[in-house]
């Protein structure tokens, strides 16, 4: 459009990549729940079923320690942005924390994944398949 | 240092890539007194960027034609440009993965969509399955060498180099590289007792067909010729690419509405989770870039006094070895922050030095035990992992060959 009608509309560039932000980690975190994300599987191929089994709860046990921290992080991050009055740089200008609370979201929707996860693992003896990544 | 030695049995217990990088970094974070906001901080600025927004973007538009349908079309006309001679059907498969490659910038994607098509079209026409498997899976790792390519717009952003410039070095590697492929694929095809029978595809091509096909083929021109000639940033074809494929999608292969959201849905998920580790391994080279890795690193190497010769082939057999073990953008993200002051230092062009690393990736997709494009190939084919390994050694070898006249290439400049 800016080559041929030399139209282009403001800041749409800014708007998309916060947009893409959103849905990665909102994706990321869907993808925990999926338990479809990019690992070494390389220990779980070749470790029979009770070594497996402990493999699987120490994974899922860490991302949940992991997605708890990202959690409390994205608060933190989000808290001193409001504290700071922190707005975004360029044509759009928003509010800031807009666009981070996104971590804290995804954080709490990581940690249900993988502790929802490791509840049907101990308890249900059921594991989520990955799904197809092309 | 503690908190960087913790990466490797992470990663080995099957943690996501992208968590373990995250936590590697969070460890170094909470043993340094740094703010815990920090890991949110710097997971958010990593995807902050125009640039970022060209790996969904090709991400759907390859996502959308491997779905829709469109690489039956192409492959069924590239069969009518090529002819139906022996050994014709694997230098289809060769530049059906090139064009493929032209669009949508991921070897698997590229190996999975072409080599949904063609492996049980070799197999029906008599080509050995070891071959056949092998050869796609090969040749599917063009889609990182051969622009637009994810690894390359992800190099850019590591080492602050232009991505255009990057696209510019890497087309004629990238089409020497499929020419070769070309020349390897015919000359095995031919040895191999095949009865060359009508393709029952061509046969039955409607014009319709044949019209999508061309369509499909079209887009690369319109992508990389916009790029070439300045009309339009990485950024603009990426969208170009989307747009085109979304109307291909819908009106000319009248996919359903629900299924168009099933396919967008996909397309997302595995954006997300590149883009993931992209957002962990930033937090990584927070820890990398505080703990002064480079320059222990950069001290260490020029304390051997090695020649930049030396120094090229050495990091290439390190690259491979990692390739074995770790996925490719996962490798440049973590080495490239890494590596970048000590390619300066031995004044190796980075852009040239791109294309070596990515070729090193292409190998290294096609080698067990983490080769993406076995498990991808063996998953649609149903071939063992192991038989589809065998199946890539006599490229693999072409490759090796290639990689090495390159190294002296760069090495020279």
């Amino acid at each position: 459009m800016r080559n041929t009608i030399s139209f282009s509309i403001v800041g749409i560039d800014q708007i998309v990549t916060y947009l893409v932000i959103w849905s990665t980690f909102l994706g990321a975190a869907h993808a925990t729940i999926e338990n479809s994300h990019i690992r070494m599987d390389l220990l779980d191929q070749v470790s029979g079923p009770k070594f497996g089994f402990f493999l699987n709860v120490l994974v899922l046990s860490l991302g949940s320690v992991f997605s708890a921290g990202l959690f409390l992080s994205g608060i933190l991050l989000v808290s001193e942005s409001i504290t700071l009055k922190e707005m975004t740089i360029g044509l759009v200008r928003i509010p800031l924390w807009y666009v981070q609370i996104v971590m804290a979201i995804s954080g709490f929707l990581f940690f249900v994944g993988s502790t929802r996860n490791l509840i049907n693992l101990v308890v249900y003896k059921t594991s989520v398949k990955g799904s197809e990544i092309l | 240092m503690i908190s960087l030695v913790a990466l490797i049995p992470l990663l080995i217990v099957g943690l996501p890539v992208a968590f373990a990088l995250a936590m590697t970094g969070w460890l170094y974070l909470a043993i340094s007194g740094v703010p815990l906001s920090t890991l949110s901080s710097q997971l958010f600025s990593s995807l902050n960027s125009s640039t970022i927004v060209t790996i969904p973007l090709f991400i759907l538009a390859a996502d959308l034609l491997a779905r829709c349908g469109a690489t039956r079309d192409l492959a069924s006309l590239v069969t009518r440009v090529v002819g139906n001679d022996r050994g014709a059907l694997p230098v289809v498969a060769v530049l059906s993965c090139t064009v493929f490659a032209a669009i949508c910038g991921s070897s698997a994607a590229t190996a999975a969509a072409i080599g949904v098509v063609l492996i049980p079209e070799m197999i029906r026409k008599g080509y050995s399955k070891r071959f056949s498997v092998g050869l796609i899976a090969t040749a599917g790792g063009l889609g990182i060498l051969i622009p637009p390519s994810i690894p390359f717009i992800l190099y850019g952003m590591i080492t602050e180099t232009s991505v255009g410039q990057l696209f510019n070095a890497a087309l004629l590697p990238g089409f020497l590289l499929a020419g070769l492929l070309c020349i390897a694929a015919y000359i095995i095809g031919r040895r191999l007792p095949v009865e060359v029978v009508a393709n029952a595809d061509m046969e039955e091509l409607e014009p319709g067909n044949a019209m999508r096909g061309l369509f499909l083929a079209f887009l690369p021109v319109i992508v990389l010729g916009g790029i070439y000639l300045g009309l339009f940033t990485p950024v603009e074809a990426a969208t170009i690419s989307a747009v085109y494929a979304i109307a291909l999608t819908l009106v000319a292969y009248r996919t359903s509405i629900p299924d168009f959201f099933k396919f967008v849905g996909a397309a997302t998920a595995t954006s997300s989770v590149i883009l993931m580790i992209l957002a962990g391994a930033s937090v990584f080279g927070y820890v990398i870039t505080a703990e002064r890795i480079p320059h222990f690193l950069f001290e260490w190497i020029s304390s051997q006094d090695l020649t930049k010769m030396v120094f090229l082939f050495g990091i290439a057999a390190v690259f491979i070895v990692a390739g074995m073990m770790l996925e490719v953008l996962s490798i440049i993200l973590i080495s490239m922050p890494i590596l970048l002051p000590i390619l300066l230092g031995y004044e190796i062009n980075v852009v040239y030095f791109g294309i070596l690393l990515i070729l090193n990736m292409e190998i290294a997709s096609i080698t067990p035990p983490i080769g993406l494009n076995l498990f991808v190939i063996s998953s649609i084919s149903k071939v063992p992992v192991k038989e589809v390994f065998l199946g890539t050694l006599p490229f693999v070898l072409l490759l090796s060959i290639y990689l090495i006249a390159l190294i002296f290439w760069v090495g020279m400049m």
